[in-house]
């Protein structure tokens, strides 16, 4: 704990980060974006699981949903769920993932936005019978068109606080 | 060895039950909402900081007024003097009607208190049909209030928070309310579409005596939204023989995307009191019953 809250530590660093996409999250899109927001706390939460598995983890992730739960008004825990499953899916996979090429990480990065737009449209469709349409997906599609972005960004003020 | 991947996966069955719990109780029951009273203060520090430049804007805009916008004011005086002498008109009708419903021994279903809210924010998911309005438990709202534009019924509020509230859409699927067909009065109940600005009726039979154009207005059925305010306009009928009822879409008076202010309707009336703190249906049985107590979160 007390690691964790040193000057050196990059527990700052790494919660600004978030806090930068959920503000980003929170921004009002066009209308005819309305669809296609991206999930800026998704990605960012995807590379710092890949980056620093040991830091951010499952634990980060659910936490992370719990605070676009309150910023959405939605109900506590549809998004964790979400959210949790993409630390999961990261922190297993990230050896792997790291070697991989980046269109080759876009692809997974669309396949885990989608699972977890999965599961946030699903308990929304419980609660309040939505029929679901195919549309609501359009979202991993910009997440995972917009990685390249964030993994670029996040690599260069990775190694500029030089958080390992 | 923090990120040993089966420790992960147990951690992630225990947050999965946490927030399978934390759902559950969201959804059924009343413990939550404290939290959701508490939470709303971090959504007003969210909603600060992104609103800065559009409030820095408003605030150039009044310092430095253009002309275009004094036009507007003439305009807008012009318009409320007439609104005022029609108000006047209005008043005296009111007076009589409560006058004669007292005769009848209808029970009072007149707003007597408005508050007048502003709209935070629209779209939070793209698939949720709700907007965040910025009064809340200080201004005495309660869940279950009816929200109106003057254009029509807008919807009801279905969390309340401090200084935030979240009101659900008519055009939320989950949303049911009960209407009458202003022509020949003939009840129904409406739910929403989940598609913006349209609602569907479901429950009309083939025969029935329904056109498009036909204004839909509340009946005051259910207790929580008073009775006469337009709602939808009939857009679109379909028959088919082959179904029990008509398929028919209709529009709603309110447009959601450009609502920037919303009226909060107050009933005073003590009789309604209990209904508000604890909104249950007033009678059972009726049509309209079961849809304006469905459940809207």
């Amino acid at each position: 704990m007390n690691r964790a809250f040193s000057a050196k530590s990059p527990f700052w660093a790494i919660l600004f980060t978030f806090v930068i996409a959920l503000f980003l999250n929170m921004v009002q899109y066009p209308e005819w974006m309305k669809y296609a927001k991206p999930d800026w706390v998704m990605l960012v939460l995807f590379y710092w699981c890949l980056a620093v598995p040991h830091r951010v983890g499952v634990g980060c992730g659910w936490l992370s949903g719990i605070v676009l739960d309150i910023l959405y008004y939605s109900l506590l825990g549809q998004h964790a769920v979400g959210k949790a499953f993409v630390a999961l899916i990261a922190v297993s996979t990230h050896r792997r993932v790291r070697l991989y090429d980046l269109w080759q990480q876009c692809i997974l990065v669309f396949i885990v936005a989608s699972i977890d737009i999965g599961f946030t449209v699903w308990v929304y469709q419980l609660t309040t019978n939505t029929e679901i349409r195919l549309v609501f997906w359009q979202s991993a599609l910009t997440s995972c068109l917009i990685w390249p972005i964030v993994y670029n960004v996040l690599h260069f003020f990775r190694h500029k606080i030089r958080i390992s | 060895m923090n990120y040993n991947s089966r420790l992960q996966l147990l951690r992630f069955f225990l947050f999965l039950a946490l927030s399978m719990g934390a759902m559950i109780t969201d959804h059924r029951s009343e413990w939550l909402k404290p939290i959701h009273t508490i939470t709303t203060v971090v959504n007003i520090f969210f909603e600060s900081v992104i609103g800065i430049p559009k409030n820095t804007f408003s605030l150039l805009n009044r310092y430095y007024p253009d002309d275009r916008l004094h036009q507007r004011f003439v305009e807008l005086q012009q318009k409320q003097a007439i609104l005022e002498v029609r108000l006047q008109r209005y008043e005296a009708l009111e007076k009589e009607n409560q006058r004669l419903s007292k005769l009848l021994s209808v029970s009072k279903r007149f707003a007597n208190e408005v508050l007048l809210t502003e709209v935070i924010s629209f779209d939070l998911e793209p698939f949720s049909h709700r907007i965040v309005i910025n009064r809340g438990i200080e201004a005495g709202v309660y869940l279950g209030q009816p929200a109106i534009v003057p254009e029509g019924v807008l919807g009801q509020v279905s969390r309340v928070g401090y200084r935030r509230s979240v009101v659900t859409l008519i055009t939320d699927p989950g949303h049911g309310l009960s209407v009458q067909i202003q022509r020949n009065g003939l009840r129904t109940i409406i739910q929403g579409s989940g598609k913006s600005d349209q609602v569907i009726v479901p429950f009309l039979e083939n025969l029935s005596d329904i056109q498009t154009g036909d204004l839909l207005v509340t009946t005051g059925m259910g207790g929580r939204f008073p009775v006469g305010y337009k709602v939808a306009e009939v857009s679109d009928i379909i028959k088919d023989a082959n179904q029990a009822f008509l398929i028919i879409t209709a529009r709603t008076m309110a447009q959601t995307g450009s609502v920037k202010e919303v009226l909060l309707l107050r009933n005073n009336d003590s009789s309604n009191n209990d209904l508000l703190t604890n909104p249950k249906p007033l009678h059972s049985g009726t049509s309209g019953e079961s849809g304006e107590s469905g459940e809207s979160r």
